[in-house]
């Protein structure tokens, strides 16, 4: 048998080319110009669960960095290659749901691939194994792909995630850094602003029989997946709560984006404490980016299994904070608030442990940057 | 790589803080509530089997004390609320889900405390809307066993308008749908807290109610059945109190959700919102915590039947073989 690499913690790299503007060299025609091109591979490995439970898990793995499950980040319109070696027992198949579901060839156990594909529009995607159905996806197949806007503006200028987005989105991202919300508007150039949540769910013994190399048997694997571990980027509770990639952080009028997706089988209920959300996409039944039409304000959104959601949470004052307790002078900064699944069985690890599942916390740090702190 | 703090991965959430805490910040309120709890309620199911809920009470109205859900707070958009649990047993905390309160008054134990005696919430509601307040100790297990009732913020001019410049509306309906595991009633209320397994991710609900009444008694019960005369304009607080993703039919009626989670969705401060319209007989999902707002508009009178679905999180068929509903009706008379 292979040798499999022990994953302690730690959730996922981020590959791409520099993020558009860091550089004024590196602009989104360039990168275009150029294509993205990823290393990857396919590998058995064993991760450890936040009660130190240990379960063999798939992934895939950048060649180069070694980060697991990482984060692709590419530009709309580019050519994007893929360079996937199969490093498991069993013949695989890379999809890219929304973008290329049952379009690549396989990849016999230990053989090697080159792929290709086109960034067609702006927007959350997720990559997957789709050689058993859901199963090998749900045990750790899976991971996000970001398509940049090549452009990405309102028609004043503001920049978006989006090309050409819709007039509610362009109301709401020119209304930021106005009196409406005091402060910035949302900054792609950096990283802090935009946050990637990928949500999943694990049923131990499920991956205990893609260990052993048993088959799944796909008539009654839904009614049989009895999920136990809860994670977000892969962690769970504590360590979900305190990773640096994970948790939005900063002060009030510094909006963050989240790109949300589900890769497990459960309906999930995420519900944000502190500031409410706004719902900026959706997926279609096809799979495709549903730019919103409307947007509405919320705390709580479904999470189904291979949505795809982005939210932007505005980090405006907690607007129910009394106006005479704010700045808050006995209460120290930073706030601190949750996310987390309001399905509650999804906030245990091994059917008790609450809250040691699917939460985050994100934190804000004080007033406007430079304001009363 | 993450470092994990022993003392304080302790106290994410076997060993929470529950040190005695005075409100920081505190201003003098424009009104206040008192809750005591928990207290057991035990309500007789179709089947004749007892089951036991726990509720918040209010020491100032005996009659809160065999309520459940608890019974609801009520204010107006702007009003300075102060929220006092008086733990009676063990340690809980409430979150007024949808506020936006200042962490210690946001009741989440790991990023604050528990309150093992008492404690006073503070918070200034913005936004009229439907929210709703629940204990977020070991929430998986609290909030089942019903520790949580509505919450609902009235713009200034009061009731009959959901919120300023919004709808108006005649009979108001509070919908918290909700889905009962018996099994869970033997589960002590620190259960699983500190690593053992106590069943907390495997949940098989076997009765399903509206706002404290089970089906079928939602056909005929008034917390349940709503009644208008033809004219009235109808709103329903739809929350979804579950652990299910719940698909709601009206039949025979139109419907638009007007609010969305305390937020409205039409309203000159939210361009980039619209109401969602949902034609008769058209079923809708929510999940676990959202709560719609809906405005029914009858133009003409009739029984107009209404069925609840209760359906698995992951295999998506109605729990308990298919028995997982609950059905009402709105009768609008002349």
């Amino acid at each position: 048998m292979r040798r499999r690499d022990f994953i302690a913690y730690g959730s996922a790299g981020v590959l791409s080319a520099a993020l558009v503007n860091e550089h004024p060299e590196n602009t989104a025609e360039a990168q275009v110009a150029a294509g993205f091109s990823f290393d990857l591979e396919l590998v058995e490995v064993f991760q450890e669960m936040i009660d130190g439970e240990v379960l063999f898990a798939l992934a895939l793995r950048d060649q180069i960095t070694r980060a697991l499950r990482p984060i692709l980040n590419v530009v709309e319109g580019a050519n994007v290659t893929f360079r996937i070696t199969n490093r498991t027992r069993k013949a695989r198949r890379f999809a890219l749901a929304g973008l290329a579901d049952d379009f690549f060839a396989p990849i016999p156990a230990g053989g090697s691939i080159q792929l290709q594909t086109i960034a067609n529009e702006a927007g959350t995607y997720c990559y997957l194994d789709n050689s058993e159905q859901a199963a090998s996806r749900v045990a750790g197949f899976h991971g996000m792909m970001v398509i940049a806007p090549s452009d990405g503006k309102t028609p004043t200028g503001t920049r978006t995630p989006y090309n050409t987005p819709t007039a509610a989105q362009s109301m709401l991202f020119d209304a930021l850094g106005t009196a409406r919300f005091p402060g910035e508007k949302w900054r792609p150039d950096l990283p802090s602003r935009t946050r990637t949540w990928v949500f999943n769910a694990i049923d131990p013994v499920l991956q205990q029989q893609l260990e052993l190399g048993r088959e799944v048997d796909q008539t009654a694997f839904l009614r049989t997946f009895y999920p136990r571990y809860f994670t977000l980027n892969g962690l769970s509770g504590y360590d979900s709560a305190h990773d640096k990639d994970t948790v939005p952080r900063g002060y009030v009028g510094e909006p963050v984006l989240i790109r949300c997706i589900n890769m497990g089988l459960c309906t999930h209920s995420p519900h944000i404490h502190g500031n409410h959300v706004f719902r900026l996409s959706s997926t279609s039944p096809a799979g495709g980016v549903v730019k919103n039409q409307s947007i509405p304000e919320v705390d709580t959104w479904m999470l189904g299994p291979l949505a795809r959601v982005d939210v932007l949470l505005p980090f405006v004052r907690p607007d129910d904070i009394p106006e005479k307790a704010w700045p808050p002078k006995q209460e120290k900064f930073p706030l601190k608030y949750p996310m987390h699944c309001h399905m509650e069985m999804s906030q245990t690890a091994r059917g008790g442990q609450y809250p040691q599942g699917m939460i985050t916390d994100w934190e804000l740090l004080g007033d406007r940057r430079g304001g009363a702190l | 790589m993450i470092v994990r703090d022993r003392e304080e991965f302790e106290a994410f959430g076997c060993d929470v803080n529950d040190d005695e805490i005075a409100t920081p910040d505190k201003l003098p309120p424009n009104i206040s509530f008192v809750w005591e709890g928990p207290r057991e309620v035990d309500i007789r199911m179709p089947d004749g089997k007892e089951v036991t809920f726990w509720n918040f009470s209010d020491p100032r109205d005996s009659k809160s004390r065999d309520l459940w859900p608890s019974k609801t707070m009520r204010v107006k958009q702007g009003q300075v609320v102060h929220s006092t649990l008086d733990a009676k047993k063990n340690t809980h905390t409430i979150h007024h889900h949808g506020m936006n309160s200042s962490t210690m008054n946001d009741g989440v134990g790991h990023v604050s405390f528990e309150v093992s005696d008492r404690y006073t919430y503070q918070f200034q509601p913005t936004h009229a809307g439907t929210y709703f307040y629940h204990c977020h100790k070991n929430t998986v297990l609290h909030f089942e066993m019903g520790m949580y009732g509505f919450l609902i913020v009235d713009p200034p001019s009061g009731r009959g308008t959901l919120y300023k410049d919004g709808p108006r509306y005649d009979v108001e309906a509070l919908w918290a749908l909700d889905d009962v595991d018996p099994s869970w009633r033997a589960i002590d209320h620190q259960a699983g807290l500190c690593g053992e397994d106590a069943g907390l991710d495997l949940f098989r609900p076997k009765y399903f109610m509206i706002t404290g009444v089970p089906h079928p008694r939602t056909m005929t019960d008034k917390r349940a059945k709503i009644t208008a005369k033809l004219g009235q304009t109808i709103l329903i607080r739809h929350l979804n109190a579950s652990y299910s993703v719940v698909s709601t039919t009206i039949q025979g009626l139109d419907a638009t959700v007007y609010g969305f989670d305390g937020r409205p969705l039409l309203h000159p401060s939210v361009p980039w919102a619209a109401p969602i319209f949902i034609p008769a007989g058209t079923p809708f999902e929510t999940v676990s915590a959202q709560r719609f707002d809906l405005i029914l508009k009858p133009t003409r009178i009739g029984r107009y039947p209404v069925r609840i679905e209760f359906r698995h999180w992951v295999t998506g068929e109605i729990h308990d073989g298919g028995r997982g509903i609950c059905e009402t009706v709105i009768d609008v008379t002349e």
